[in-house]
């Protein structure tokens, strides 16, 4: 049960991976093309974060996240990236959310809360929406928590790439 | 039926150190039958988030999450037969897309 449970978890695990690699290979990240909404909000938002995200060391605008997810070479095509300005989630621990169609991410507060934390959950929730198109949503509990693990298991990868555009 | 009310969730289940026993479901309002339950790395402290309604069976999943010091949780790689038997496949409540599908 192990070995079969570990082996699909391996598909899954190599199919989150091949994904990110065909993005690679196609040497045509461009999120900048990708990360379709204009950025809301007064121009302050654009360079700091102010008022109850101000000590949020990451910027929290469209322009930071494509910057980043460029280094890290995170594809985002035909995805949508939403920030969700809510302070009252500020500090809890919530970080991001593909949703299930796999056509947008919500991007929490706390997901701003270091360069590390933001590739991570880019990369990860990216896997999700991967995950999603590919095999559709999890169906059950079981599912899901395979989805998880192969998310959480490539987020290393990202990192890497990440540190090495530096 | 709000994912924001569900999501809004963690605040007071953090703040009464997992008691879940005063929150009212948001989806029926039963009270007593909130459920939730972190599944992550123990050292990072990094996983995801169930939580559930045991009366109407509706839930969310929040996909990557920091687990608060003092929160118990399953590691990855939990086999299966556990993760049925403590996380049941509720109904996902899931937020409103800004794309159609």
């Amino acid at each position: 049960m192990n070995v079969a449970r570990n082996t699909k978890n391996s598909r899954l695990f190599l199919a989150a991976l091949f994904s990110l690699l065909s993005v690679v290979g196609t040497g045509s990240v461009a999120a900048g093309d990708l990360l379709a909404a204009p950025i809301s909000g007064g121009l302050f938002r654009n360079k700091v974060n102010v008022g109850e995200f101000a000590d949020l060391p990451v910027t929290m605008n469209l322009k930071t996240v494509r910057s980043m997810a460029q280094e890290a070479e995170i594809g985002f095509k035909g995805i949508k990236i939403n920030i969700v300005r809510d302070p009252s989630l500020k500090g809890r621990g919530v970080l991001g959310y593909a949703h299930p169609n796999g056509k947008q991410i919500d991007l929490y507060p706390d997901a701003f809360s270091s360069p590390d934390t933001l590739i991570r959950t880019l990369g990860h929730e990216r896997t999700h929406a991967f995950q999603f198109k590919t095999f559709g949503p999890a169906k059950d509990s079981v599912m899901s928590g395979r989805f998880e693990d192969a998310a959480y298991g490539i987020e290393d990868a990202f990192i890497l790439h990440w540190k090495r555009s530096r | 039926m709000s994912f924001t009310k569900w999501l809004h969730l963690v605040v007071p289940i953090q703040d009464n150190r997992g008691q879940t026993q005063d929150i009212p479901c948001p989806s029926c309002g039963c009270m007593k039958c909130i459920d939730f339950q972190y599944v992550g790395n123990f050292e990072a402290r990094i996983g995801y988030l169930d939580i559930w309604c045991n009366s109407c069976n509706h839930g969310v999943h929040m996909s990557r999450v920091k687990v608060p010091d003092g929160f118990e949780m399953l590691p990855f790689g939990t086999d299966d037969e556990t993760i049925s038997r403590r996380i049941p496949n509720f109904i996902r409540v899931e937020p409103v897309s800004l794309v159609s599908d």
